[in-house]
């Protein structure tokens, strides 16, 4: 008796229940592209960890690209969520965030290079420091500076102070810049 | 960057080292290492970075970021595996004076469900009945169900014979010791039939507990040093998990060092007196 | 001494607020994300709070909804520093409960001017 009351007390509403067998199907399906169609405006906490975490699972480059979409055009909540999925991805979402480096955006860019960063990889370092070098934006260069300070070769810190002579009215980027070379050692 | 030969591996970590490990380890596992622990540390990483066949920190490092056995051996040399009955008992304390009144305010009765992962050898989950029994003054109003599970059958078998040393009791109050156990020779004691029997345990793996209805409708879940294991999409999991496990309201208790802010944006944070915990939304 | 609560999860910008305000006069404690800091404003009293909005587990527009929402935290100043520079993004900010709104990267007398505005401290 007490069992059966208990089971009955733990049911998700209709609404919720119908969106996670939507996303469950999918899951089956192995679908990444499904996955994130779902995910874009999916408001209900543990639907949306369902799907990421499955997303993180499936073999491929399609969960990268796909976790690239929900980080461009999800809201906060949801583009948090996917960039911390992407770093969990490992290299193969590098190549995909890569690609995010060259977007118009100055915000798209800077997720991007939050993701790199929790890749933890010296691949991810190297499209970083590229970026430093390049990119116009001064928080662009400073998140570019937090992967290289992560998962750079010893070898890069020399460019790490070419990258805060770009800047030199702004002295976090100093700061930044001087805290990776010390990390590097 | 030069490898070192493994022959001529130093006798402890430099001063970055030390604290890019302290780093590393506290957000996978919460747990904070102070320079009072260095020769701790040291010794135990560097066991590691010799045991892994690492060329030094630096590959050791890398290494620990892709294997997750290595990691695993990692967390288990750092940590003190030691279980005790009462361990962290602010948390019983808690569970009796905040979680269950709070969950019983608005019942009458019915069912009340508990559940002890891992479990372990068992002190956990008896330690739960002993301190309800002894504390929690409703618990004739309620049918306390507590289930107690792990993945490792061994230890189920253990904990299912409910023998125990004086040293893992030496926390429970002796007139609890007297009403619960009994003297089973040799500097032991066993926990009475009728609480042993009344505990379900289980063996199952957490990511794996929610495809079974068995698993649902809990109150209260005590998942300590389990999720520190895990590596990050696992954690993520293991907390979805549990969270489809619980019911509406339910509360979980972590380790000691653990928090849900490095796990699982899922739960709702709770501040009670006896210390913070995590609720699954109504 | 003030005592100041800085979210952010990039460890390098937490070290540079560290050591600006600490150079201040300011007491600092940190958190990684908001759900830590949502943990840390429980556990001890703050006289400010500065959070970033992009992190992990809860950002920083969520952790400001739940600071207002918790009476005994309620009234905490908040300043968000971000790298998000619309206006639409200040106006979400301002909606949450921020007191102010800075786009990265701030200078540091900047930050301790702020400090001491927020937290009532002479100049």
């Amino acid at each position: 008796m007490p069992l059966i009351r208990a089971l009955k007390r733990s049911s998700l509403s209709e609404d919720v229940r119908a969106r996670l067998a939507a996303v469950r199907d999918a899951m089956e399906a192995n679908s990444a592209q499904e996955l994130a169609t779902l995910l874009i405006g999916e408001a209900d906490g543990f639907v949306r960890e369902t799907a990421l975490t499955h997303l993180a699972r499936l073999d491929g480059e399609f969960p990268a690209q796909a976790l690239v979409r929900l980080m461009r055009e999800g809201d906060t909540a949801l583009r948090n969520a996917a960039i911390e999925t992407l770093g969990s991805l490992g290299e193969r979402a590098i190549d995909a965030l890569a690609g995010v480096l060259v977007d118009a955006d100055v915000d798209a860019r800077i997720y991007a290079l939050t993701a790199l960063q929790l890749i933890e990889s010296p691949r991810a370092a190297e499209v970083a420091l590229d970026a430093a070098l390049k990119d116009a934006d001064v928080n662009v260069c400073a998140a570019a500076i937090d992967v290289v300070a992560e998962s750079g070769a010893r070898a890069m810190a020399a460019a790490l102070s070419e990258v805060a002579a770009r800047f030199p009215d702004r002295p976090y980027i100093a700061f930044a810049a001087h805290a990776a070379q010390h990390r590097l050692g | 960057m030069s490898a070192l030969p493994r022959r001529e591996a130093p006798a402890e970590l430099s001063e970055d080292e030390f604290r890019r490990f302290c780093e590393f380890f506290y957000r996978r596992t919460g747990i904070q290492f102070g320079a009072n622990k260095r020769y701790f540390v040291d010794k135990r990483v560097l066991d590691r970075v010799r045991i892994s066949g690492s060329f030094g920190f630096r590959d050791y490092f890398e290494r620990l970021k892709r294997d997750s056995g290595e990691y695993q051996s990692l967390v288990n040399a750092m940590t003190v595996n030691e279980t005790y009955f009462y361990r962290e008992v602010y948390q019983l304390e808690c569970l009796v004076k905040s979680i269950l009144p709070e969950l019983t305010k608005k019942r009458g009765g019915g069912a009340l469900r508990i559940w002890s992962v891992p479990c372990s050898t068992g002190e956990e989950p008896y330690s739960i009945a002993f301190f309800l029994l002894e504390h929690f003054g409703r618990i004739d109003e309620f049918e306390v169900e507590i289930v107690a599970s792990d993945i490792d059958t061994a230890v189920l078998d253990k904990a299912k014979a409910g023998l125990y040393s004086t040293r893992a009791l030496q926390y429970v109050p002796t007139a609890t010791l007297a009403r619960f156990t009994a003297d089973a020779g040799g500097g032991e004691r066993r926990v009475v039939p009728a609480l042993r029997d009344s505990i379900k345990f289980t063996s199952v793996n957490l990511l794996d507990a929610a495809d079974d209805r068995f698993y649902r409708g809990f109150d209260v879940v005590f998942c300590r040093n389990l999720l520190i294991y895990f590596d990050d999409v696992s954690r993520r999991e293991a907390a979805a998990a549990m969270f489809e496990c619980m019911a509406p309201g339910g509360f979980v208790c972590l380790g000691h060092s653990e928090s849900m802010s490095r796990i699982s944006s899922l739960y709702q944070l709770r501040k009670f007196p006896e210390g913070i915990v995590y609720q699954k939304p109504m | 001494m003030p005592n100041v609560l800085i979210i952010d999860d990039s460890a390098t910008t937490r070290m540079f607020y560290r050591t600006t305000l600490e150079s201040a006069g300011f007491c600092v404690d940190e958190a990684a994300n908001g759900l830590e800091g949502l943990e840390k404003t429980m556990l001890a009293p703050f006289d400010l709070v500065i959070v970033d909005i992009n992190m992990p587990k809860m950002d920083g527009l969520e952790f400001l909804c739940e600071l207002r929402r918790r009476e005994e935290v309620r009234g905490l100043p908040a300043i968000v520093i971000s790298t998000m520079q619309r206006d639409q993004d200040r106006a979400r900010a301002h909606a949450a409960g921020a007191n102010a709104y800075v786009v990265k990267p701030i200078d540091p007398q900047a930050l301790v001017a702020y400090g001491r505005l927020m937290t009532g401290m002479a100049a």
